[in-house]
């Protein structure tokens, strides 16, 4: 039986490494190798494939969290990674000019792999509220719905768990 | 009694920022309405100096002569070398400027009367004051991102009193940021017998929900580390 899982999106060196880890703790895998695109980012390491952590939930029943790479040539693995998705968090910077387009690109592309899906943004990069409540409804006025929208350090465990309990609040239809 | 009109000095510099706290304390005694001070995106009038966009749907008062070229007519000027009564002036200035917008708002859109079978539905995510951060009240946010759903099936599955709802709620309205309709408008209306007793509390949301609250009162997890 596969595990409902939570994918995180969000473009290289956003975080979503990080934030798995602070899910997960130790039941993480990852695929951390050397960034050899200097000139794309200047982070060290980046992740080739997906990471993934689990979340034991006890009697054996598991939550799994995949953290999807952020290079755009590995777009073919979100189709997999949104099987069995019940939600997704997409990781922004708002000082990225690409934010807003990311983040409706994605939720895009979950509405039609994943419909059932819940969604939150994370914004994941110090920003002023005024900008993130901008965002926030610029992004309900392209996606047509309400898109929760969330400031987030991803290195604070207690902060994802925040998330995590808001993408649950925010499933459209909880029948797992 | 005076109405609430919530200011912001957060762009001030930390120096002219105090001087207006402590002139606002004096002059807010003699002023039109009440003044409380908030977050800017929750203020109808935003203090600034000059070099800070303020956004429409707030009045900006500009501090000094420097003004942005963005700031609009209804901005409210205060000289640099302002006194109370002239920051009494400029404050009873703003105040009426907000009100002018309440009152263009609600015309523009008609006030949505809440029935006690009415829905409310989120048209966009909002950040709301710290009163209003709780788990639940992101709950309450999050369930009526894509669903109208009733003042009753709130107060019964969403852990907040009658009057946080209501506060809620009106909060909402005021900002603009709910849109009220009949019951019927919406298909996905959850029954008001939905509660978290429902199957899909004990199934897998539910251990998650356990497992969250187990997480949450547990230390910090320990240094992760890769496999």
């Amino acid at each position: 039986m596969n595990a409902p899982r939570i994918v995180l999106f969000g473009e290289m060196g956003i975080g979503k490494t990080t934030a798995v880890r602070a899910l997960c703790g130790d039941t993480v895998v990852d695929c951390d190798v050397a960034n050899l695109d200097p000139d794309g980012h200047s982070k060290p390491t980046t992740t080739v494939g997906a990471d993934f952590g689990i979340v034991q939930l006890g009697n054996g029943e598991e939550l799994h969290i995949y953290g999807s790479p952020g290079q755009s040539r590995f777009d073919f693995m979100r189709r997999w990674l949104l099987g069995f998705a019940m939600g997704v968090m997409v990781l922004v910077d708002l000082a990225d000019a690409d934010a807003l387009d990311h983040a409706q690109q994605t939720i895009a592309v979950v509405g039609e792999l994943a419909s059932e899906a819940a969604v939150v943004v994370l914004v994941a990069r110090p920003a002023h509220p005024d900008s993130i409540q901008g965002f926030a409804e610029e992004l309900a006025s392209r996606v047509g719905w309400a898109v929760p929208v969330m400031q987030i350090d991803v290195r604070q465990r207690q902060q994802m768990l925040d998330a995590l309990e808001l993408l649950v609040a925010a499933l459209p239809d909880p029948t797992y | 009694m005076k109405k609430t009109v919530r200011i912001s000095t957060e762009f001030l510099p930390t120096s002219m920022r105090m001087r207006f706290n402590v002139l606002l304390n004096v002059a807010q005694t003699r002023s039109i309405v009440q003044w409380e001070v908030v977050a800017p995106s929750a203020a109808d009038v935003v203090v600034v100096d000059g070099m800070v966009e303020v956004r429409a749907s707030a009045v900006a008062m500009v501090i000094g002569d420097a003004a942005s070229r963005s700031q609009t007519a209804q901005a409210v000027r205060l000289e640099s070398a302002y006194s109370v009564p002239a920051l009494i002036a400029a404050l009873d200035l703003a105040a009426v400027r907000v009100l002018n917008l309440w009152d263009t708002h609600r015309k523009s859109h008609p006030p949505e009367a809440a029935g006690p079978n009415s829905t409310f539905r989120l048209k966009h995510w909002v950040a709301l004051d710290s009163a209003m951060t709780s788990p639940a009240h992101s709950r309450v946010l999050a369930a009526m991102t894509r669903k109208g759903v009733t003042r009753s099936w709130i107060v019964k599955n969403c852990a907040l009193s009658a009057p946080q709802v209501d506060s809620l709620l009106g909060e909402l309205q005021r900002r603009g940021a709910v849109h009220v309709a009949a019951e019927a408008e919406f298909s996905a209306v959850p029954r008001e017998d939905a509660t978290d007793e429902s199957p899909s509390a004990f199934g897998f949301i539910g251990r998650l929900k356990r497992w969250l609250s187990d997480a949450r009162s547990a230390s910090p997890a320990k240094e992760p580390h890769a496999l």
